[in-house]
């Protein structure tokens, strides 16, 4: 078994240093992502390489506090998607980050999860005495956001609030059965196929704006091509449709 | 009277440790004589309860008690009313030699009662008494453990050879006061033991066990009158001869006791006139003589019979008759030849007093 | 500052109900696994160890599934106790127990195991049942078994995260323990609160393994005396 496992690890190894000499040929970044932008950018990232096939590009994703003490520790990340502004403003200002890339790529939305639902919004609002997911407020944006949104009245009782470290987690808590609903993010809904009855959007001004911003962390070719490709109408549109705004629909609101 | 009528099945990693009847007397010591390894232990655990009945299926123990294990029932060993000593000293190592011996005065059975001060004379254990069993020598523990076990108040003793482990001065400590249990108190013994010595020094009753069945089952005196068995036991082996206290000669630091209408001196004892001692006979320290001499430094000459002898290989085995009781004296062949010894002569065997030194406590 | 306080004084709930818990339902099962020759015994065993090589994360996966009320077990506390097990200080504790099991199980079975069997056969010869045996001789005899065990769970539990994480909702005063407030100061850039409570931890930690060593080593020498 020990023996197995030592095996398993080895040629584990093997196929890591292997494919990372063969990607070296290529134009390669590392990116650092907030887990709630990953599934999102991968697909952003396929869609540029049918392109541009000589580019590669590593992700790494997790939480946007966890990426930014390790490229404040020395990460060797080229670029960085942060879930907001503040992270990659920081890095900027301490002179981690290239001054001047700093820049929107995406604004959150939250919704309101409630699978399985009997009532209509207005009676779920007013009666629902329950359990709500969110994230956690101090931890992630969304978080803050549904917090403000709970802040307007939004529900006649208040709900038990139960945290998650991030919109995952909440959405996990109700999918799981043990919440009865929770505040998520659009993106994340979509992502899991959510039916769309199921959920309600909020008006984007009854919360503040979960700006997402990204920044350079170094000279890289690979990551300079792709964030061209983001500003590209044909990849503002695929944000879009994965349940963000971005800085451009937001000007002109459709 | 017996005491217990068992029928024993004991069965462990798949085969058979001791199969056997056992018959126990209510009255006296009964010893269970045999080679390591015959099932002797295992009998006594078996009879303590101390055996799981899963491998002890098909015993059956009936006791004048009550019925300890049969088919239908196993009456657990804390409630058989019975004392166990143990080859190796059992003490817990967490309570004091005065907390062991209250652990057991506290769980007391219905058998005859020691206090405390007849058990720390007759162990000499007042120094020890606040001492932790790890401050104990091997000798110490195992007195502190026979202790514990009368303090408990048995019904019977069960001997698991207390003896093995232990120094010359606690063997003989131990078997005196054992001797002196038997002969003030009713308290039933069985004891285990592969050394004739000790047996014969306390058993009345002797039963041999071999290969988990017992073979024989008789008295000591029947035993020692048994040449051929006798003379199987090991070069050193030794007999008793029971004899009463006369009178003491502390001038000359002796004690006069009986052996039917003859006398013996032996070294000065602490014990009543009356009072029963059982002298052991090593037979290398028998000299023979035809006619009794009567200006020698060996102070005992007894008049015996040549019961049977057996010469073998310049040696002479001879089993003698002394007042109707039985012991041997080992010579060489040569000094056979010479006294011309035959079977039914009369001889008289010298036996120097220090030779005789009994079990029971020496005076002061 | 304050609701530092209370977030330690949950964690010290938490470990405290987890070890009492341990000890009760934990002391008379590890002696039957300590001595059972069973082949079922013989299966508990290492499916104890389980929590020591899994992740905290799968179990508190497992839990979040049996806590919900769309399955058999988590609907059957619903219907006895009117509230759910998940994202409670209770359901908290279940999930510390089981991920703690070995913590505690472990060096009881050792202690118990090292026990000289004789001994009980001894007690039993001079009258003492099951019950008294295992009050009189089991339980000072296996005293510092009992302090590794203590020690060991109760610094185990503070120290827990995953299981937390997954089950616990961050409800101060509730399921918000010392680990996940860490964890938040991390995330949010305050290292200065986050350095006192990881420098507590340490330091706590420290003096529990301290202790055990200690009481381990006292453990060793009092076996060896009285195997002597």
């Amino acid at each position: 078994m020990r023996a197995l496992t030592l095996l398993l690890l080895a040629s584990l190894t093997a196929s890591t240093v292997y494919s990372s000499h063969v990607q070296a040929k290529k134009e390669q970044a590392t990116i650092a992502v907030a887990a709630n932008f990953k599934l999102t950018l991968e697909g952003l990232i396929l869609d540029f390489q049918a392109d541009a096939p000589n580019f590669s590009f590593q992700l790494v994703s997790g939480s946007t506090g966890m990426l930014f003490a390790q490229i404040r520790n020395g990460a060797p990340y080229d670029l960085f998607f942060a879930a907001d502004a503040e992270r990659p403003e920081q890095l900027e200002r301490d002179g981690v980050a290239r001054a001047g890339t700093v820049a929107t790529y995406a604004v959150g939305q939250i919704a309101i999860w409630v699978p399985n639902r009997t009532q209509p919004w207005q009676d779920f609002f007013r009666e629902h005495r329950g359990s709500l997911a969110i994230a956690n407020p101090a931890l992630a944006p969304y978080g803050l956001a549904a917090m403000h949104l709970l802040e307007t009245g939004l529900f006649d009782n208040e709900p038990k609030l139960i945290q998650g470290t991030n919109v995952h987690q909440a959405f996990q808590f109700v999918d799981t059965g043990n919440a009865q609903a929770a505040i998520t993010s659009l993106a994340q809904l979509i992502q899991a196929g959510a039916t769309q009855s199921d959920f309600y959007l909020p008006a984007l001004n009854d919360y503040p704006q979960i700006i997402q911003k990204r920044v350079l962390l170094s000279e890289n070719t690979a990551a300079e091509a792709l964030l061209i490709y983001l500003g590209s109408a044909r990849a503002q549109r695929l944000i879009e449709s994965a349940g963000y705004k971005t800085a451009s629909s937001l000007e002109q609101p459709s | 009277m017996s005491l217990i009528r068992a029928q024993f099945l004991i069965q462990g990693l798949g085969q058979v440790r001791l199969e056997t009847e056992f018959e126990m007397a209510d009255q006296g010591v009964t010893a269970l004589f045999g080679p390591s390894g015959a099932g002797k232990s295992t009998l006594l655990q078996a009879l303590a309860g101390l055996i799981p009945p899963v491998e002890s299926a098909g015993t059956h123990i009936a006791t004048s008690y009550g019925v300890w294990q049969d088919p239908t029932q196993f009456i657990k060993p804390e409630r058989r009313g019975i004392g166990m000593v143990f080859q190796k000293q059992l003490l817990f190592p967490h309570l004091t030699v005065a907390e062991n011996i209250q652990y057991a005065r506290n769980r007391r059975h219905d058998g005859p009662r020691f206090d405390d001060s007849t058990l720390i004379e007759i162990f000499e254990l007042s120094h020890l008494m606040d001492r932790s069993p790890d401050q104990l020598s091997g000798g110490e523990a195992q007195r502190v453990a026979l202790a514990r076990t009368l303090a408990n108040a048995p019904k019977l003793l069960l001997l698991d050879e207390p003896l093995a482990a232990v120094d010359r001065g606690t063997r003989a400590n131990i078997l005196n006061a054992l001797t002196q249990i038997k002969s003030e108190y009713a308290l039933p013994m069985l004891y285990v033991s592969h050394q004739w010595d000790e047996v014969i020094q306390l058993a009345d009753h002797i039963q041999i066990i071999e290969n988990g069945r017992i073979k024989r089952s008789e008295t000591l005196t029947t035993l020692s009158a048994d040449f051929d068995f006798v003379a199987q036991q090991e070069e050193s082996a030794g007999a008793v001869l029971m004899t009463q206290v006369v009178k003491h000669h502390p001038e000359d630091a002796l004690t006069e006791v009986e052996l039917g209408r003859q006398t013996v001196l032996i070294p000065l004892l602490d014990m009543p006139t009356g009072a029963t001692v059982r002298l052991l006979v090593h037979r290398q320290d028998v000299s023979l003589v035809k006619t009794p001499v009567l200006h020698s430094s060996i102070l005992n000459t007894l008049a015996c019979e040549v019961a049977e002898l057996h010469v073998e290989q310049g040696a002479c085995l001879l089993l003698l008759r002394c007042e109707k009781q039985y012991f041997t004296a080992k010579i060489t062949a040569r000094s056979q030849r010479i006294l011309g010894l035959k079977p039914d002569q009369t001889i008289y065997a010298q036996i120097k007093a220090t030779a005789l030194a009994p079990l029971v406590r020496h005076h002061g | 500052m304050e609701s530092d306080l209370i977030t330690l004084g949950t964690s010290l709930k938490l470990a405290f109900f987890t070890t009492m818990i341990l000890t009760l339902l934990g002391t008379p099962i590890a002696w039957w696994l300590a001595r059972s020759q069973s082949l079922f015994a013989g299966l508990c065993i290492p499916l104890l160890a389980l929590p020591l090589v899994l992740p905290p994360t799968v179990i508190g996966f497992y839990l979040l599934l049996a806590f919900s009320p769309n399955h058999l077990f988590g609907a059957t506390w619903l219907d006895w106790f009117g509230s759910s097990l998940a994202f409670s200080f209770e359901g908290l504790l279940l999930g510390s127990i089981i991920y703690s099991l070995p913590f505690f199980m472990q060096p009881m079975i050792i202690a118990f195991r090292e026990l000289p069997e004789d001994l009980f056969k001894a007690a039993a010869s001079l009258g003492a049942n099951a019950i008294d045996r295992f009050t009189t001789l089991v339980l000072p005899l296996s005293k510092h078994g009992f302090l590794i065990a203590c020690t060991l769970t109760f610094a185990h539990t503070l120290g827990e995260f995953g299981i937390v994480l997954m089950i616990g909702g961050n409800l101060e005063g509730e399921t918000r323990v010392l680990s996940i407030a860490l964890f938040d100061y991390v995330e949010t850039l305050n290292y200065e609160r986050a350095h006192l409570l990881a420098a507590g931890l340490v330091g706590f930690s420290l003096i529990t393994l301290t202790l055990v060593q200690w009481a381990t080593h006292r453990g060793y020498r009092a076996s060896s005396l009285s195997t002597r």
